[in-house]
């Protein structure tokens, strides 16, 4: 471990929230702190860094983070012990129930939903355009062998794993840090919100002809195709879940 | 111009080429001195014998401070007892005391760093040849636009390793200006695969691809040569 009790050195600066400070702000943190730990990036038992040290990782002010670290709290995912040794340790995330899924995603607003969906859309498909006029050499290769990773895959976790390294890939073939950096955050957060909900036990027929169009058309070398295979899959994402959002909030479920 | 273009581009062709050289052949030496080291240790070497290795690794990242930001040993799988996989990589930013940098090592994790598929190990491990691979974004290792310079280090009991030395695409871009001292024409430096590494140029960016068929004359190539695998091209003025 490069520092001790912080178990992710370089990903740090994957973690960080969306800039601007407002009322959202705590909320949008707490939900990349757990996404981090739904995706292994920190894992059961770890404990977090000083509060103040945090604060300074993501970006935030110290207030922002205990309100996060609060939400974290109250939802068990984190715990904290006083005295010698004490902290704030992560707690093993068994998988949630489908009660407590759906009431994540009713939490969501539609119109969160479709920010963030925008967001995905536009810097996954910023980066296949660019992927598109940049591959060589063995980089569509390694793309389809991801995709086929995904079609092996036997579990609803190693589907999430093969489908995040395959978006990841796009970043890399793009030769673009920033947008490999924003695919993690972007993707990351919504894909495990699609996974979650099931979507993997109808759609990964679809996932699997999305990524297969994707790999196409950056063979092809065809950028306006790649950014649009790639934004039209985001977007079918994003109504699968605002289709069960509003069917859990029509249905009046809590 | 275009009478002495030829001369001066395989000049600075020349002067690319010591440089990594000088970069390739520390690593070399390095090399052959951590085949010593770990022979002399316990066999099958265990990560704790990997405490004598520190010190040449960063010996050799301070001697090219300013150009290497990482240096490290990426491990043969199962040549250490005690992990199938391993990264021994120290780095060093502006100057900054080194520290180990850590890897996710781990298959099953999100972001494993699956460094056995990357091109600057597998490439010198196989070759066994240095090898300089890039630009490319090291995602989870540097998580920068990076240049990998390799040798590979090949050991009496049949496992082969590879050493490792990072260079930022702008340590290569500095490295590019000073090699062209002279002339308005815009010089690109390419890897094999047409890729830019840099460029004299705001119009030839990094790690675009070369359309040959597009836009400016080539007029001029010079091979920097030896492992290298890059060249120098400028365009007519």
């Amino acid at each position: 471990m490069s520092r001790e009790g912080w178990a992710v050195s370089s990903f740090a600066a994957y973690l960080r929230p969306s800039a601007g400070d407002g009322p959202g702000l705590p909320h949008n943190v707490a939900r990349q702190l757990e996404t981090a730990i739904d995706v292994g990036l920190l894992s059961h038992g770890d404990r977090l860094p000083p509060e103040s040290e945090l604060a300074a990782e993501l970006g935030v002010s110290t207030g922002t983070l205990r309100q996060a670290l609060e939400t974290l709290r109250q939802r068990g995912v984190i715990e904290t012990r006083r005295g010698r040794g004490g902290g704030s340790f992560v707690r093993a995330v068994s998988k949630q129930a489908p009660e407590a899924v759906r009431h994540e995603l009713r939490e969501w607003g539609a119109d969160s939903l479709r920010d963030l969906g925008d967001a995905c859309a536009t810097v996954i498909g910023g980066a296949a355009r660019l992927a598109a006029q940049r591959a060589a050499g063995d980089d569509v290769e390694r793309l389809r062998s991801l995709a086929q990773q995904f079609r092996a895959a036997d579990t609803a976790d190693e589907r999430r794993r093969a489908d995040s390294r395959f978006h990841i890939e796009i970043g890399v073939i793009a030769h673009s840090v920033r947008l490999t950096q924003s695919i993690v955050q972007l993707h990351d957060e919504l894909a495990s919100l699609f996974w979650m909900v099931g979507g993997e036990a109808e759609h990964h027929p679809v996932t699997e002809s999305a990524h297969a169009e994707l790999v196409a058309a950056i063979e092809a070398a065809d950028a306006e195709a790649a950014r649009a295979a790639a934004m039209q899959n985001v977007e079918r994402r994003v109504q699968h879940l605002l289709d069960l959002h509003l069917d859990l909030v029509v249905r009046g479920e809590s | 111009m275009t009478d002495d273009a030829p001369e001066s581009l395989r000049r600075s062709a020349e002067r690319v080429r010591a440089r990594v050289d000088t970069l390739l052949a520390d690593l070399d030496s390095t090399a052959t001195e951590i085949v010593g080291i770990l022979a002399r240790g316990g066999r099958p070497p265990r990560r704790a014998d990997l405490a004598q290795v520190k010190p040449p690794l960063l010996a050799l990242l301070d001697r090219h401070r300013g150009f290497a930001q990482g240096v490290g040993l990426a491990f043969d799988e199962d040549h250490l007892a005690d992990a199938p996989r391993w990264m021994e990589w120290w780095r060093s930013d502006d100057g900054q005391p080194a520290h180990f940098v850590t890897h996710e090592l781990d298959p099953q994790h999100h972001y494993f760093y699956d460094y056995a598929s990357k091109e600057w190990f597998y490439r010198p491990q196989r070759s066994r040849r240095p090898a300089v691979t890039g630009p490319f974004v090291d995602f989870a290792g540097t998580n920068e636009h990076t240049v990998t310079m390799a040798v590979p280090v090949a050991h009496p009991d049949g496992f082969v390793d590879v050493l490792g030395a990072d260079v930022a695409v702008e340590g290569v871009e500095r490295l590019l200006l000073e090699s062209v001292r002279s002339g308005p024409a815009d010089t690109v430096l390419l890897n094999d695969h047409d890729r830019v590494v840099a460029s004299t140029s705001a119009r030839w960016w990094s790690g675009t691809l070369l359309r040959r068929d597009v836009d400016a004359h080539w007029a001029e190539s010079a091979e920097v040569g030896g492992d290298v695998g890059w060249r120098l091209v400028q365009a007519d003025v």
